[in-house]
């Protein structure tokens, strides 16, 4: 297989692992909660995705359409939205990091369930639209275009919420309320609802991950603690909370990922292992984690 | 003086007389427990002794958690990891029984050793996402290592072996070894637990800090806790073995662990006999709802009932230990005032 293949899968899934740790890490950042139910709300909102595309296709009478697509990646993208509103409801029920941190592990197992429950077992794709359907060529040699266009999605996330996070008032009462909650309530803000609009945004982009990653990566039961997996290992090496790390995490994992499936087939998960542990070795909270 | 050694002779007294209570509490509950399977159908048996096993798990969980204050997902990877060893010597290499479950506890104890020198020097909600890694990299490799693993049907039809004349593929035989193993598991701990390495651990866990200006070292105490709980969580999957005869790598997957988990918190971590009274809880628990869910609405997706059951624990663990009572303060580790929990065990 060609080198720039093999970079060019591992730049695409990272993408879309960004849009996955995305969504952790402004849910770590200002709740402080580690969300383990993240892969299931990936998986939901791919699912829920999924039967719109279908739903959509069905109504409009035509296979493979973009708006049948784009209907399905914005329904996943509640759907996602919907289970973080749960968890935030859910998450007022009990104080500390780590009652909460476990509070998801039951929301996860509950939420996968149901997941199976009512798709059933069999892995399930969206119909990607037709004009992203046809491979491209790309630096001499062809190179599917829907794989080129997460790309180009993760990289508009990646701007908006650089905007969302450094440039507006918004990201800037969110930043201040990581740092001193108390402080932040203080001077008339409402951090309850600053708080549940960063979880639905989290929701959302994770929702919309589960659509985005459900058009190429087959949807099924494991699919859950699969991205929980690696969402875990890209903020593990980015450092939790900080939307850079993730950014270069994902980058990290996507291409270690793509390598390792490569040249060492299935001790994929060895590579990926041993470059979590080399980083943790030198910095324990991860590239671009603070100390706490 | 004269009121000193009084003093001292009525608290040797009362420690006497706890240490003969408590030792009557434990034989009579071991007694109990012997003769239940003369009462049970050999179903109930087995669930017993699945919970058992479930239970020795949910000790060393709780060992970390309520006196060494790290919570930990890997307790099944070390479970798992015993569970794999044992199935690929006995199975695949043919050794001799004792030989192979030495060796898997061993293989546990290695994992716990290697993986804790990174572990240790993480803390709280860090350690937990570290553990939880640990899972996920042992349930990949589980799956992928498809040559020694078996892959996703993993390894079945491990020989239950015979010792001194009795067969482990009885299920009566199988409940006596897991019952006498989870007694000696449990006192042993408890012995761990009274020494002074037991106490200096759970000074980490209510003050590293202070522990550390006292000159003990921290992160190497954590690591031997670590190392301990991870041969517990060895033990108890050498018996899974015997007991289940496969294994797969669902043993490493989330919804195990939440059983192990599950147990230890409707148990409640700040002592070490009562998660295993919580994993018979669970173990029955899951039978029930299974049934249930079976025959209401003729479907074998249970889990989201354990799952909400789970959150509803969580929750209520939380709001009672809150409120101070006799559950107390589970999760708050390392902080607040704990000292009195070793008095009571």
């Amino acid at each position: 297989m060609a080198i720039l293949q093999i970079i060019l899968n591992g730049l695409t899934y990272g993408a879309l692992l960004f849009v996955v740790a995305s969504g952790f890490t402004l849910i770590f950042g200002l709740a402080r909660v580690v969300n383990l139910s993240h892969g299931a709300f990936y998986m939901f909102g791919g699912y829920v995705g999924y039967s719109v595309c279908v739903w959509a296709q069905h109504l409009m009478q035509t296979r493979n359409s973009g708006l049948a697509w784009t209907a399905g990646v914005l329904a996943a993208g509640l759907a996602g939205a919907l289970l973080a509103l749960v968890l935030s409801w859910l998450l007022k029920a009990v104080k500390g990091e780590l009652p909460q941190t476990l509070l998801t592990l039951g929301l996860a197992i509950m939420v996968g369930d149901i997941c199976l429950w009512i798709w059933g077992g069999l892995p399930v794709t969206l119909a990607v639209p037709r004009a992203l359907k046809s491979p491209v060529e790309f630096f001499g040699m062809m190179y599917p275009t829907y794989r080129l266009f997460i790309i180009v999605i993760a990289v508009a996330i990646a701007a908006l919420l650089y905007f969302l996070l450094f440039w507006s008032q918004f990201g800037r009462l969110i930043r201040a309320g990581v740092d001193n909650r108390e402080m932040v309530s203080a001077l008339g803000v409402n951090i309850d609802r600053l708080f549940l609009s960063i979880f639905l945004l989290g929701g959302f982009l994770t929702g919309i991950a589960g659509a985005i990653g459900g058009s190429y990566l087959a949807l099924s039961p494991g699919t859950g603690f699969q991205i929980l997996t690696v969402a875990l290992f890209v903020v593990i090496i980015g450092g939790l909370g900080s939307l850079l790390g993730s950014g270069v995490g994902a980058l990290i994992v996507g291409l270690v990922d793509s390598f390792g499936r490569v040249y060492f087939s299935q001790f994929a998960i060895f590579l990926l292992s041993a470059t979590v542990i080399a980083i943790l070795g030198f910095r324990t909270q991860g590239l671009f984690g603070r100390k706490e | 003086m004269e009121t000193d050694s009084t003093l001292l002779a009525e608290q040797k007294a009362r420690l006497g007389a706890e240490r003969k209570r408590f030792a009557a509490l434990l034989a009579a509950l071991l007694l109990a427990a012997a003769c239940l399977p003369f009462f049970t159908s050999i179903f109930q048996t087995q669930l017993l002794t699945g919970a058992l096993i479930l239970g020795i798990t949910a000790m060393s969980f709780a060992l970390l958690a309520g006196f060494g204050g790290m919570i930990s997902m890997a307790q099944m990877a070390f479970y798992g990891m015993a569970s794999y060893a044992m199935a690929i010597t006995s199975k695949t290499w043919g050794w001799p029984p004792l030989a192979s479950a030495g060796f898997a506890v061993a293989c546990s104890i290695a994992l716990a050793a290697v993986f804790g020198l990174i572990a240790v020097r993480a803390a709280g909600v860090y350690f937990l996402i570290m553990t939880l890694a640990l899972l996920q990299i042992f349930y990949g490799v589980a799956m992928q290592w498809n040559s020694v693993t078996g892959g996703y049907n993993g390894i079945a039809g491990i020989p239950r072996p015979t010792l001194f004349g009795f067969s482990l593929g009885d299920p009566t035989t199988l409940f006596y070894v897991a019952l006498a193993t989870t007694a000696s598991v449990y006192l042993l701990l408890r012995r761990m637990l009274h020494s002074p390495f037991g106490l200096i651990v759970q000074g980490i866990r209510d003050n590293p800090v202070r522990m550390a200006a006292l000159g003990v070292r921290v992160q190497r105490h954590r690591w031997l806790t670590l190392v301990i709980s991870g041969a517990v969580a060895g033990v108890a999957g050498v018996l899974g073995t015997f007991h289940y005869g496969v294994v797969n790598p669902e043993v490493a997957g989330l919804s195990t662990s939440v059983l192990v988990v599950l147990a230890a918190l409707i148990g409640g971590v700040d002592r070490l006999f009562t998660p295993v009274l919580g994993a018979v809880v669970v173990s029955i628990l899951v039978s029930i709802v299974s049934y249930m869910m079976q025959q209401l609405f003729g479907t074998s997706r249970y889990w989201t009932i354990i799952g909400a059951i789970f959150v509803i624990v969580v929750i209520l663990r939380e709001s009672y230990s809150r409120r101070g009572w006799s559950l107390r303060g589970l999760l708050a580790s390392g902080r607040g005032t704990r000292a009195k929990s070793l008095a009571k065990d």
